[in-house]
């Protein structure tokens, strides 16, 4: 071989080395020799851009080229065996396969009349097998903090699911290989596993972020107190200053969802000011004496 | 036959290469490990996966779906091939018949 190499690659002489490549494996993907079993001609081109791109992909050959100290002869890759040279033997009726006329009418009968037994199975086909889908349901909470599940499949089989902290409602978890036998000695499929989150009665969820609507007492609110906070990892306390109000939002940060690498999002405690359930004769009295009791929370709403 | 570290030489791969095309079906072990379990056919199979992989960029999918169809094309390429010898073994009519008939249908 002794054509110019750029020619060869259709690159100029400036090309970068990742334009070479791009150019090497564009023109090696059509003419593959195993990508043309039945084309003796795409050999010989491939032999020539394999030739020129080992020529050129070299920065030190490439170098000694472009100085006119080394030609393009003699770069040639040693001959490589190609498979196709070997797929129709005997010994790759493994990996050949049928498939590609197993659906064609008439064509069992015929080929089992001229070939015996190879012609009416098919062939020895390798398929991966299919993935499964499953639906899951999980409390709220085992849903935050990861859990893990037995599901039985319909087949009475059985599937460990591990359900990682911070699972969200819709999610897929993928357990490789838990899906159907492969055909053939192929590999199996996957089980998907699409989780359902149930909604918990005063937890909600926003991203990482965990929000809660927590009642307090007139006295917490306004003389401020310590008290305890429900979190998906357990009851912590909290300060509530003293002058809260109903909407005031508390943050307790690192008391939301897990995230990956130990880290968690925040718990956004939402104040809702409670007044006792029953008439309570003394608030009432206190609040007649109350000297602010002309207060108007509405003065905005121009009513 | 050639045993597996023969063919790890031969194919230029190392043995955690070799159990993943495995266990994705691209090589398949003969029945009779004893006998070698492999062949000059599973070496130029695993230069084919290389080429795939390393000269043209095709990634995991790609490989897999690049040998099946090509498994596909040979299986029609020698039923083909058989199929175009049975015909040469038919009588002068028949195989005119035959031949007229294919090229009828062509486009």
């Amino acid at each position: 071989m002794s054509a110019d190499p750029y020619q060869v690659l259709g690159v100029n002489r400036e090309a970068s080395q990742e334009e070479i490549q791009k150019a090497y494996r564009k023109l090696a993907k059509k003419l593959h020799p195993d990508l043309n079993p039945g084309n003796k001609k795409a050999e010989e081109n491939f032999k020539e851009v394999t030739a020129a791109y080992d020529l050129l992909s070299d920065a030190d050959k490439r170098g000694r080229f472009d100085r006119g100290e080394i030609d393009a002869s003699g770069a040639e890759r040693p001959r490589q065996r190609y498979y196709r040279d070997f797929a129709e033997g005997d010994g790759a009726h493994v990996y050949t396969s049928d498939a590609g006329f197993a659906d064609m009418d008439g064509m069992d009968d015929i080929l089992s009349g001229i070939f015996g037994e190879r012609g009416r199975r098919a062939g020895n086909f390798r398929m991966r097998g299919g993935d499964v889908q499953y639906r899951l349901e999980l409390d709220f909470l085992d849903a935050i903090n990861g859990a893990s599940r037995r599901v039985t499949l319909p087949d009475g089989s059985v599937l460990d699911v591990a359900i990682p902290p911070g699972t969200r409602d819709g999610q897929v978890l993928r357990l490789r290989g838990k899906g159907t036998r492969g055909i053939g000695g192929g590999p199996p499929g996957d089980a998907l596993v699409e989780i359902a989150v149930r909604p918990h009665p005063y937890f909600r969820r926003e991203g990482d972020n965990i929000h809660l609507d927590l009642p307090v007492s007139l006295t917490e609110a306004v003389l401020g107190a310590k008290i305890k906070v429900p979190t998906p990892a357990g009851a912590v306390t909290m300060t509530v200053p003293k002058d809260s109000n109903t909407g005031t939002v508390l943050r307790l940060r690192g008391k939301g969802v897990p995230r990956s690498k130990g880290a968690r999002g925040d718990e956004y405690v939402t104040l809702k000011v409670m007044l006792p359930e029953k008439h309570d004769p003394d608030l009432a009295s206190f609040v007649s004496g109350w000297s602010n009791k002309d207060y108007n929370p509405r003065r905005g709403m121009e009513v | 036959m050639i045993d597996t570290s023969e063919f790890l030489t031969h194919a230029r791969v190392d043995a955690e290469v070799l159990e993943t095309w495995i266990e994705a079906g691209w090589l398949v072990l003969r029945q009779d490990p004893d006998a070698g379990g492999f062949s000059d056919v599973d070496v130029a199979r695993a230069q084919l996966i290389r080429d795939l992989q390393e000269d043209l960029g095709v990634n995991e999918e790609g490989v897999s779906v690049i040998l099946d169809l090509i498994d596909q094309i040979h299986g029609l390429r020698r039923t083909l091939r058989d199929l175009i010898s049975a015909v040469g073994e038919e009588p002068e009519t028949t195989r005119h018949r035959i031949v007229t008939y294919v090229r009828e249908r062509r486009p």
